[in-house]
């Protein structure tokens, strides 16, 4: 926090103070959960004190197996490709709204939110119906004699990156609204009077300006995405199964809680890592990127 | 170089700037002076690009560039709040014309040191604009448009951010930089004192309209409208009647009583009715009647103002009007203008000189 809001706020005792009722929060319902889990996925056999006694490495030697590992690498695929199709649909859209009367930006944001109001399990359901061998989109395709058989899109990968995009759209758009509507307009003008020409303008002063929007943006759907089981569950076939199906599979029918433990745990540190390294070095407006380009 | 014919500007309704014509010549110092929300932004926009004329037609070295987008014509713009790129540094900032231009890298280097160090801002290069405070952000927004070497430069209230004596600082840096690149500088303000310092020519905007159009000097000693007489510096106004015109003389009554000789607009015929103006600093209070070359009024004291360097007398006049008089400090007598007391009675004197006479 940069010194000058830090004195806008108060001393630190103040600080501690406010901050007080959430980090207790954090720590009761994640800290805590994470550590137990992080405990369970050193234990030989069951939800046992044997951790304690004789912590095993078993069930993270099974984690690496080739198996589980290409489940990992397509999690990452997936989460990767719908992150990117959700920022390429994500950004026009936002900085439609940004660029809109005052009085239409609220209306068009409440739009964007409009879908979190009904459950997600129900949303997916229903693009069950739209992507059905009789959905909306196959009668849609035969009546206008593109296609002749129905395509077969439900139970498809394919089927699994739109659902997350969907899913995503409403946590991609807002920031980087947010950063958009922050930027000054007449920087546009001031690039164009310098000489720029539209996509040059885009380029150099609104790209740079969103991307504060488009890091949290990212983080907010890659990682959910990642460990994510419903949208696979439901739209996804057998070949399609991600990191969260394995995990969701060992606390459920799969009763192996210590192995689900270990794959969470590693997902949790691949993501922490990963989060602090994009942040750090990955995002061009980061500030090691500027520093190694000066 | 730049001329604007009939140019006019209208939101809906409201008309904000009426149909102007004006002129520039090449290498001029072009100021337009006017209050908030008179429409000055308004008609450098339209110069600029950013915003089209309602009608009219601007051209620049005979070309007509109405039409033409902002980013291809010669003319660049340093902005009323400066519009720096936050996420650029300066040099980058400098360097944003050159570089979209595709200019070489090397050229692009040395020109960013020349500009910088016009701008006296030479080792500032790595700094960001949020690390600069406003005067610096100034000269940054002035490189960064200098260094295209552009035909026009159009600058937007580029001092009025900055503290009293820094911005007096800049008016003189500005004319210099002015006189040694030759660029045509179009400069927008409503501080009369850096127009009349800076300018080779003035224009008086009001309401979207010119009012007067000249050289500094001119515009301050001979205005040509009350708004003008008024807005540049001060002005006592009185109502009066042309008694006598003659090619060098112009006889007017002002108050019913005392006769004014005057030259003054020479369209005027006995009987009309016209505005007689006194700046405060051509007046003098003395406590002897005028000789037979000034003119004078009897009055009182009414309030003494002091402003640093003159104090301002308040005179209330036998018949009701109030003057102000601005009596230059080497006349006080510890802290009193000439001794002289508040409801003391005093003449306010001028020389027959003085004085504008308006259409009324
Ligand atoms: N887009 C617009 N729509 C409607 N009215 C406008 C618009 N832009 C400017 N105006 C009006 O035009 C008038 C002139 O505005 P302009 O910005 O040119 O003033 P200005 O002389 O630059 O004032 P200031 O010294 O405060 O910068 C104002 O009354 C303003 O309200
Ligand atoms: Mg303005």
């Amino acid at each position: 926090m940069p010194e000058h809001r830090q004195a806008l706020l108060g001393g630190r005792a103040e600080i501690s103070i406010l901050t007080l009722p959430p980090f207790v929060w954090l720590l009761v319902f994640f800290l805590v959960p994470v550590l137990i889990l992080a405990a369970l996925s050193f234990s030989p056999a069951g939800m046992t004190v044997e951790v304690f006694r004789t912590p095993s490495l078993e069930h993270y030697r099974q984690s690496l197996d080739p198996f589980y590992l290409g489940i990992l690498l397509r999690s990452i695929g997936y989460a990767a490709s719908a992150t990117l199709i959700t920022l390429l649909i994500a950004f026009p859209a936002a900085y439609f709204i940004a660029s809109s009367p005052p009085r239409r930006q609220v209306w068009l944001l409440f739009l964007v939110f409009l879908p979190l109001w009904t459950n997600l399990l129900v949303r997916l359901y229903s693009f069950k119906i739209i992507l059905g061998d009789n959905g909306l989109v196959n009668q849609l395709l035969q009546a206008l004699s593109i296609v002749g058989e129905p395509l077969s899109l439900i139970y498809t990968p394919l089927a699994v990156v739109v659902g997350f995009v969907y899913w995503n759209l409403p946590y991609m758009i807002p920031p980087i609204y947010a950063a958009l509507e922050r930027m000054n307009p007449s920087l546009l003008e001031a690039s164009m009077d310098l000489g720029a020409s539209r996509a040059q303008t885009f380029r150099h002063v609104i790209v740079p300006a969103s991307l504060p929007g488009v890091t949290t943006g990212v983080i907010l759907c890659f990682v959910p995405t990642l460990g994510s089981f419903i949208v696979p569950d439901i739209l996804g076939g057998p070949e399609s199964m991600m990191v969260g199906n394995v995990i969701a599979a060992q606390f459920g029918q799969g009763l192996n809680w210590p192995f689900g433990s270990a794959l969470a745990t590693l997902l949790t540190l691949l993501v922490t890592v990963g989060v602090t390294l994009y942040i750090r070095y990955g995002e061009p407006g980061s500030t090691a990127a500027r520093e190694a380009r000066a | 170089m730049l001329a604007l014919n009939a140019i006019s500007k209208r939101y809906g309704d409201v008309s904000v700037v009426e149909p102007l014509d004006l002129v520039i010549d090449e290498g001029e110092f072009f100021c337009i002076l006017g209050s908030s929300g008179c429409g000055k932004t308004t008609l450098l926009r339209m110069i600029a690009g950013f915003d089209r004329p309602t009608a009219g037609r601007i051209m620049l070295d005979g070309v007509d560039i109405t039409d033409v987008p902002p980013n291809h014509r010669d003319v660049n713009t340093v902005f009323q709040n400066y519009a720096l790129f936050p996420h650029y540094r300066v040099y980058d900032n400098v360097a944003y014309g050159l570089k979209v231009r595709k200019t070489p890298e090397a050229e692009i280097r040395d020109r960013v040191a020349a500009a910088l160090e016009l701008v006296g801002l030479s080792g500032f290069e790595r700094r960001m604009p949020a690390q600069l405070s406003g005067g610096q952000q100034q000269r940054v927004a002035l490189a960064r448009a200098l260094i295209n070497r552009p035909r026009l430069l159009l600058l937007d209230e580029p001092l009025s951010a900055l503290d009293r004596k820094t911005g007096e600082q800049m008016r003189q840096e500005l004319a210099d930089l002015q006189a040694r690149s030759g660029i045509t500088f179009v400069f927008v303000t409503h501080n009369q004192a850096e127009a009349l310092s800076m300018a080779s020519r003035v224009a008086v905007m009001n309401r979207g309209v010119f009012e007067q159009c000249s050289t500094p000097f001119e515009l301050y000693q001979r205005p040509q409208t009350r708004f003008v007489g008024d807005f540049v510096g001060s002005m006592n106004f009185f109502q009066g009647v042309v008694t006598e015109v003659s090619p060098d003389r112009l006889g007017v009554e002002v108050l019913g009583q005392s006769r004014i000789e005057r030259r003054g607009a020479s369209d005027l015929a006995p009987g009309d009715t016209v505005v007689f103006g006194l700046r405060p600093e051509q007046l003098r209070v003395s406590l002897l009647a005028p000789k037979d070359y000034e003119n004078g009024f009897f009055g009182q004291i009414e309030r003494t103002l002091f402003l640093g360097e003159a104090t301002q007398l308040s005179v209330r006049l036998k018949s009701g009007e109030r003057i102000d008089v601005k009596v230059p400090n080497y006349l006080m007598l510890e802290d009193k203008v000439m001794g002289l007391e508040q409801n003391e009675d005093v003449w306010v004197v001028w020389s027959k000189g003085s004085g504008v006479v308006l259409h009324a």
